[in-house]
């Protein structure tokens, strides 16, 4: 889709608090799966963001990272995973449901295409 | 674990390596740890927790962590401690549990999360807050492409994507589903299997979508709207802005501002995390 679109529309991945740290309430990793123990200040959570955007091949990707007050996870409820289209005026022009179920690519995609047709 | 070794064999261990233990009737000798960059919290997908904390904290060798050695969170240390004894050791990881900071064991990932998938994959009417079983049958007929009375993993992924399902790190709907309905070394479900667990987490012949998760409508009347979404972040408003550093940038110095896009392109803002 960031191939699709990307010369249009801004793709920004935001990179928040972890879902399933292995010292968190919610703990996942080892065995094939992603271990990290949770960020407690901006660097850890900086060094975790850089390897997942390398471990997943995202690098040529703008990225940022939320503060360790979560601002912008808070502001769009995002935690664990959530998608967003910020219309060209600003506005909030779709909101997708919280991860993992609501985390649907093709209603993003969908809400692109009407804001770059003008329809949305 | 190696069996006991001659005398010499086990005197020139405890020569060479920090230190020893014996463990069972079994010699075990613990190697100094790893080479590991103590600042980094990222491990090895390959190792277990343990092997992870163990590598990082054990700077002893002794196979075991104490507090002075764990230089991160007591309340976390005091999770991790299962039995309770004031230090960390490998039988603290050898079982999960779902509480406390533990790794739910896949049985309660599979209690958890197989009816969800069930209602929200399943569906085979415009009502998507619940699932009934005469649904079923025609939903399973979608899935079971080739007609074999049977649902595989190629085929559940197929259509699951077609319903809107994305790939996940963390959840394999398949393997959940058919952990529940027909067992845990299945390599696929039939109707009748289907149906029987079915039975076993709907009420009254239905199984609610849950709220959560951005799954269903919740207990609302067939027909009726969406409650109103008041939200600072509803469709419509004008997107809370924030400036957060760039990760690419040179550290602390490159904000991105969203508001900075506002006339100019819309922005597809992609939230998420490693784990």
């Amino acid at each position: 889709m960031w191939e699709t679109y990307g010369d249009d529309v801004q793709f920004l991945v935001v990179y928040i608090k972890e879902a399933h740290a292995i010292d968190s309430r919610s703990p996942l990793g080892g065995d094939g799966m992603p271990m990290v123990e949770d960020p407690v200040n901006m660097t850890e959570r900086l060094e975790v963001a850089k390897t997942c955007m390398t471990k997943l091949a995202l690098e040529p990707m703008p990225a940022v990272v939320d503060n360790m007050d979560n601002v912008a996870n808070d502001a769009y409820e995002a935690w664990p995973d959530r998608l967003y289209l910020i219309g060209r005026d600003g506005k909030v022009a779709y909101k997708g449901g919280p991860g993992p179920f609501g985390f649907t690519v093709e209603d993003l995609e969908a809400a692109i295409v009407a804001e770059l047709a003008g329809t949305h | 674990m190696k069996p006991l070794s001659p005398p010499w064999a086990v005197l020139a261990g405890c020569l060479i390596f920090s230190a020893c233990r014996q463990t069972n009737g079994y010699i075990q000798l613990a190697t100094s740890p790893r080479a590991v960059t103590t600042a980094s919290i990222v491990g090895d997908s390959n190792e277990t927790q343990w092997q992870y904390l163990a590598a990082k904290y054990d700077t002893n060798g002794d196979a075991r962590i104490t507090t002075a050695e764990y230089d991160r969170s007591a309340k976390t240390f005091a999770g991790f401690d299962r039995d309770h004894n004031g230090v960390l050791e490998a039988t603290d990881f050898e079982r999960e549990q779902g509480r406390g900071g533990m790794r739910p064991s896949p049985a309660d990932m599979r209690r958890r999360m197989s009816p969800m998938i069930l209602a929200k994959y399943f569906q085979s009417d415009d009502d998507e807050s619940t699932l009934v079983r005469a649904e079923l049958d025609a939903a399973f007929a979608t899935y079971d492409t080739d007609d074999s009375g049977a649902i595989t993993r190629e085929e559940f992924e197929a259509q699951s994507q077609e319903r809107g399902a994305t790939a996940s790190r963390q959840l394999d709907r398949f393997a959940m589903l058919v952990g529940s309905a027909a067992g845990e070394d299945a390599a696929d479900f039939s109707l009748e299997q289907l149906t029987a667990y079915f039975d076993t987490v709907a009420g009254d012949g239905e199984l609610g979508a849950p709220r959560m998760m951005g799954m269903g409508r919740g207990d609302r009347a067939e027909g009726a709207a969406p409650p109103a979404d008041d939200a600072p972040n509803a469709v419509g408003k004008l997107a809370p802005d924030f400036a957060l550093p760039e990760l690419h940038g040179t550290a602390g110095e490159a904000l991105v501002r969203l508001s900075s896009f506002r006339g100019k392109r819309p922005v597809a803002l992609i939230f998420g995390s490693y784990t």
